[in-house]
């Protein structure tokens, strides 16, 4: 079942020239983990934003959970929790309460509440400060906050826009360690994000989004390696001369050989049984390979690349 | 909450501070408002005017100045400012005051008395006698008077009924013709006998033991022709009437004056600080991405917001009029009217009801907190404060004070406003103009029916729609 799907959305804001997302055509399978991944700009925000309704669409539809967000919103946000970027909370309610209030809107039964908010507070870690007013939270704890409250109607699918921005390193481990535990539980988990390390270590799926437009859907191995035929590998040699320089040239797949004093470096389509060759040509010619580095090319290239720069 | 816990004081204490205590003979307050009993039926047979000025309690007024006044030749009119002062008197220990040998000295002159001491309740009961001065002994004659009643609906006959000795004339029948076509009348007075017909099915009611009669005639008619008659006696006797606007006294004093200066005010002020954040903050804050990505409904929301800023205005309403009719029975000693305390609810809450959804609606049509807060103090001073200023001045570019168009614009253009609608809705409930110590309100004029319940429907109809709308289709939409 697509948990996700968009046909076509599309979202012009008034006044703007260009649209703020482009045709979107989105399918998210239950179950994956999502890497909504794109530059500050790109449409990540108003994407999702459409899609937990806070804004219509100009054109185009947009399901969750198999509901047009239109036609019946109130079914599409009945078992999907929602992290915005920038969390707001009521000045003068401590963050049980909040968690309390919002059980209210989802209609959830209040006999056992107590327990279950309980949990998910010592679950996001926020027990201790439960009878603290959410406003005197750091934005990491906000953001748990609001994790907290996403989870309250035990959702199957989770809506995250830039989980760890603005957080710090700690703060982002544990949101990520989180954010894989609710996901081998089973749940679906549709994020957006502009750090590319966290989609690529974190992500079963990745998908491109840049200047409103989907350019790649995939995982983040294949993204990556359908760029790899410019990787490169790295050898740090003793006796290398320019002739071996030239015979390495002459190998069927090198494109390119360069050599910096005692270190190779050749690129081309580095298969495993291109790299044994190398090896074996060096070998025979009577070089000692010190050692031997293949530079594997990131998700960060891959965008660069298919975005072609335009970042 | 605070500020509310302090405002909610200020009208308690105002409303106590402006109800006066029961009435006592002996302490007559000082006003400035002057009544004027206009006698245009002075002649050479009725040259003298005789006052007898009584408390509403019956106890005879004395000391009090009345002022002899002669037309200068203009329209008498509201203003009451063209007249020249002829002679000031006081009245005797019986609160009598006597002006003789009128005819003589003001020949065919349109004489007035002037009561610079007396507001609304006193009374104040005149008659025209051929000769008046003591020993005080039965005329003969003046059983009939015509009162002329003005232009508003508040009118009350209020009489009492004397010998000229000051002796109350108790359990007298009360009869009361009403002068067609009064459109000449009252001014020249038609003379001669009584109409055809004095029989007891004219009978309004009879005088009480004080001799005080105080009945509310029906507003269709300028002019009515009153008499009494006391069974059993045969001697005729003087009877004093006065006609007036009767100011609101005693118990109600406090809380017309809560319900037409304070809750007007402090309402609309205290419904702009709870309603005019209400979605706007959400927007700046970011706690409304979090509400409306619940499974709840935006017209839910909407009426849940309407909901909470109405009920806190309602509750804390109830408790402050309620509290304000407590302390008002309990100084003045009688309770308020029971119309005027639920009128007075009635028309508040329709009051906070428009101005919660006005401010509503700005909150959610609004960019910014500021900009909300902002506009609902905007629309707050020009409703709250200078839309009665802006009719008034339409109402003179209409026509002349008085004239059709005049009439028409002062009770219609105040209804643009849901502070003008409150105040037509309270006028059902008040019977007419309250003075205390240092202020005074009056009554507003009595817009037509048709535009009162189309103004007052309008004022929450609209803005309830553009909130609603807005909520549906602005907030979080675009």
């Amino acid at each position: 079942m697509k948990v996700i799907e968009t046909e076509g959305l599309t979202k012009v804001y008034k006044g703007g020239q260009k649209p703020a997302v482009d045709s979107l055509d989105l399918q998210i399978e239950g179950g994956e983990l999502f890497g909504f991944l794109g530059p500050n700009g790109a449409g990540k925000s108003t994407t999702i934003r459409m899609l937990m309704t806070l804004l219509r669409a100009s054109t185009g539809r947009a399901f969750v959970r198999g509901y047009d967000v239109q036609i019946k919103p109130l079914e599409a946000m009945q078992q999907v929790g929602f992290v915005p970027e920038n969390p707001g909370f009521y000045h003068n309610l401590t963050g049980r309460q909040h968690l309390n209030y919002w059980a209210e809107l989802y209609g959830l039964d209040r006999s056992a509440l107590a327990t279950r908010i309980k949990k998910l507070l010592e679950r996001v870690g926020l027990f201790e400060a439960r009878d603290k007013l959410a406003k005197d939270y750091s934005l990491g704890m906000k953001r748990r906050l609001a994790l907290a409250g996403a989870l309250l109607p035990d959702p199957q699918l989770l809506i995250l826009d830039e989980p760890s921005l603005g957080l710090d390193p700690q703060g982002m481990a544990f949101v990520r360690s989180l954010l894989v535990e609710l996901h081998q539980e089973g749940r679906t988990i549709f994020l957006s994000s502009h750090f590319l390390g966290e989609v690529e270590r974190l992500c079963t799926k990745v998908g491109l989004l840049s200047k409103g437009k989907l350019i790649r859907v995939d995982t983040p191995r294949a993204i990556s390696q359908s760029v790899s035929d410019a990787s490169e590998l790295e050898i740090e040699t003793k006796g290398v001369g320019l002739t071996i320089v030239e015979i390495l040239r002459k190998i069927e797949g090198v494109s390119r050989v360069e050599l910096d004093r005692t270190l190779l470096r050749i690129s081309g389509a580095l298969t495993e049984e291109l790299i044994a060759e190398i090896n074996r040509v060096l070998i025979v010619n009577g070089v000692s390979i010190i050692s031997s580095r293949r530079q594997e090319h990131s998700l960060e290239d891959a965008f660069l690349s298919l975005t072609k720069g335009e970042v | 909450m605070i500020i509310g816990v302090i405002l909610a004081l200020a009208v308690l204490g105002g409303t106590y501070a402006v109800t006066p205590g029961p009435i006592s003979p002996t302490s007559v307050p000082k006003f400035v408002t002057y009544n004027l009993t206009y006698y245009p039926d002075l002649n050479a047979t009725h040259p003298a005017l005789a006052a007898f000025i009584a408390s509403p309690t019956g106890d005879h007024l004395s000391g009090i100045n009345v002022q002899l006044v002669k037309e200068t030749g203009q329209r008498f009119g509201p203003t009451g400012t063209r007249f020249q002062l002829l002679q000031t008197n006081g009245t005797d220990s019986s609160g009598w005051v006597r002006f003789n040998q009128l005819w003589t000295s003001y020949p065919n002159s349109s004489l007035g008395l002037v009561y610079p001491d007396l507001k609304g309740s006193y009374f104040c009961c005149v008659s025209t006698a051929a000769a008046i001065s003591p020993p005080y002994k039965n005329t003969g004659s003046a059983t009939w008077h015509v009162l002329s009643l003005g232009d508003s609906s508040k009118e009350t006959l209020s009489l009492v009924f004397t010998d000229l000795t000051g002796q109350p004339l108790s359990s007298a029948d009360v009869l009361v013709w009403r002068v067609p076509n009064a459109t000449s009348l009252p001014y020249p007075l038609e003379k001669g006998s009584p109409p055809d017909g004095w029989t007891l099915k004219y009978k309004i009611g009879t005088t009480d033991s004080s001799g005080f009669f105080i009945n509310p005639l029906p507003y269709d008619s300028w002019a009515y022709l009153v008499r009494v008659r006391s069974v059993g006696l045969n001697s005729t006797f003087l009877f004093g009437s006065f006609y007036t606007t009767p100011s609101i006294s005693g118990p109600d004093t406090g809380l017309t004056f809560a319900a037409v200066l304070f809750v007007p005010t402090i309402l609309p002020i205290v419904s702009l600080a709870l309603a005019y954040d209400a979605i706007s903050r959400e927007k700046s804050e970011g706690t409304l991405d979090l509400l409306l990505s619940k499974p709840v409904s935006r017209l839910g929301v909407a009426l849940g917001k309407i909901l909470g800023v109405v009920g806190s205005l309602v509750v804390p309403l109830l408790i402050v009029v309620f509290g304000s009719a407590a302390l008002v029975w309990g100084r003045a000693g009688t309770a308020p009217t029971g119309s005027l305390v639920f009128g007075l609810i009635g028309s508040a809450v329709y009051l906070a009801l428009a101005y919660s959804l006005l401010f509503l609606a700005i909150s959610s049509l609004s960019r910014s907190l500021g900009s909300a807060l902002l506009s609902s103090v905007l629309f707050f001073l020009m409703f709250g404060f200078f839309w009665s200023l802006i009719a008034v001045l339409i109402a003179n570019l209409a026509g002349p004070s008085g004239s059709v168009g005049w009439f028409q614009a002062i009770t219609i253009i105040p209804l643009f406003s849901p502070t003008g609608v409150y105040q037509q809705l309270l006028s059902f409930f008040i019977s007419g103009p309250v003075f205390g110590p240092n202020v005074s309100t009056e009554a507003p004029l009595q817009s037509p029916l048709p535009w009162i319940v189309a103004a007052a429907t309008a004022w929450i109809i609209v803005p309830l729609f553009l909130f609603a709308w807005a909520m549906k289709y602005r907030v979080s939409q675009s």
